[in-house]
């Protein structure tokens, strides 16, 4: 019988302090472990994150369809061809210089499935060139604030 | 001037042809993919007449006389010598339907009317503008009978309207987007000054690889028809050639139409109502 005054949490007499300390350690480790996957869960969603703005995040949707949408609208009518096609427009005519001297015969509508893929290419590396200068003006402002 | 005489002529023998089976057809828009022959729709006021080329044979193909009178300069343009360079044929439709205030234009839409309606480059007799020998007789019937009309119109200036693949000077053995004047008649100051007049009104400048420049001389020395008007003629002729690259058909044929609407007013032709 505990009374008054016992040592509940002594360890050396087994009595029901130390199921206490056990069942609290057990909890702990609970947290722990739900703590662990919970970061996991962070990490995997931060990587997928991470993924998907590499391949499909607004910066390259911004600058594919910059690339793609004034220059299918100058090719439904030049009255519509728009300064904002130029960058398309020279890569389109890149694409087909370089295609004629490989391939003379092919019509220049099938640039077309080449151009689009170029495009989402450099609109991916594009991107990643933004996102790569504004981390690291983000650094340099770091280190001079500090 | 002949060329009253020669239409005239062409006009008794198959006036009836062109007018009813060939000019009874659709009007309205000039342009699009469609191969077959639209006949043009002339202004009221401008005075329209029609003859043939090959008249009663299949390659029969009808030419009309746009003017105001007979005193002035006379260009003949021709559309349609390879049949699926649709923005050429398109574009001498519309100019068929001009109102000409000074000269007169003789149009020849369809010359390979068998090609156009093929949609083939080339007609029966293979590629018509291989044809034109210089300084002897073309060597088809076909190309016989468009130099006599060409020859007899006693022109000023001659105009050939064509479509390329590609552009010149950018796609390999491709030409569009280049006018190639004859070494006669001042041509190639006129190649120059109206490239520079269309790339200014209606090329953009992010366009850069579609602005218009002059290409080689021609001066006889190829079987082609502006080469046998430089070297048989000693006129001022001018192949014009657009590219199908990145261009709708619309375009082209506008482009087309305004190119040669600046070399006939270079030759003082003028059209009432210019696009620029």
């Amino acid at each position: 019988m505990t009374t008054a005054g016992d040592d509940v949490t002594s360890e050396s007499d087994g009595g029901p302090g130390a199921d206490r300390d056990a069942a609290i350690a057990d909890r702990d480790d609970a947290i722990a472990d739900r703590g662990a996957a919970i970061a996991d869960r962070d990490d995997a969603i931060a990587d997928r994150g991470t993924w998907w703005t590499v391949v499909a995040g607004p910066g390259v949707v911004c600058l594919f369809s910059l690339l793609t949408v004034p220059l299918v609208l100058g090719t439904l009518d030049a009255r519509l061809h728009s300064p904002l096609a130029a960058p398309g427009y020279a890569l389109f005519v890149a694409l087909t210089v370089v295609g004629e001297r490989v391939v003379p015969q092919f019509a220049f509508r099938l640039y077309w499935p080449p151009f689009l893929l170029c495009s989402y290419g450099v609109a991916v590396a594009g991107a990643g060139v933004g996102r790569a200068c504004l981390r690291g003006s983000d650094r340099l402002r770091g280190a001079a604030r500090e | 001037m002949k060329r009253r005489a020669v239409l005239a002529a062409g006009a008794t023998v198959a006036g009836s042809v062109v007018a009813g089976a060939t000019v009874g057809a659709t009007r309205g828009a000039t342009t699009g993919d469609d191969p077959e022959p639209r006949p043009p729709s002339p202004a009221a006021e401008t005075t329209v007449e029609t003859g043939a080329v090959r008249p009663g044979t299949r390659r029969e193909t009808p030419y009309f006389e746009v003017g105001s009178d007979d005193s002035g300069p006379t260009a003949v343009v021709v559309g349609g010598v390879h049949g699926n360079e649709v923005s050429g044929y398109r574009a001498a439709e519309r100019i068929a339907e001009w109102e000409v205030t000074d000269g007169s234009v003789v149009v020849v839409p369809w010359a390979n009317v068998v090609a156009v309606r093929r949609n083939e480059r080339e007609g029966p007799d293979g590629d018509l503008n291989r044809q034109f020998s210089i300084g002897g007789e073309p060597e088809t019937p076909l190309a016989r009978s468009l130099w006599e009309l060409v020859a007899a119109a006693d022109p000023d200036v001659v105009v050939d309207l064509h479509r390329s693949r590609g552009i010149y000077g950018t796609h390999g053995r491709w030409v569009g987007q280049a006018l190639f004047p004859t070494a006669a008649g001042g041509a190639t100051s006129d190649a120059d000054a109206v490239a520079d007049r269309v790339n200014e009104a209606v090329v953009p400048a992010s366009m850069w690889a579609h602005r218009f420049r002059r290409g080689n001389t021609l001066g006889g020395t190829s079987p082609l028809l502006i080469h046998k008007v430089s070297a048989d003629l000693d006129t001022a002729g001018v192949l014009v050639e657009l590219t199908e690259f990145y261009l709708d058909v619309d375009t082209q044929v506008r482009w087309t139409e305004l190119i040669a609407e600046r070399l006939l007013s270079r030759h003082g032709i003028e059209r009432r109502g210019s696009a620029i």
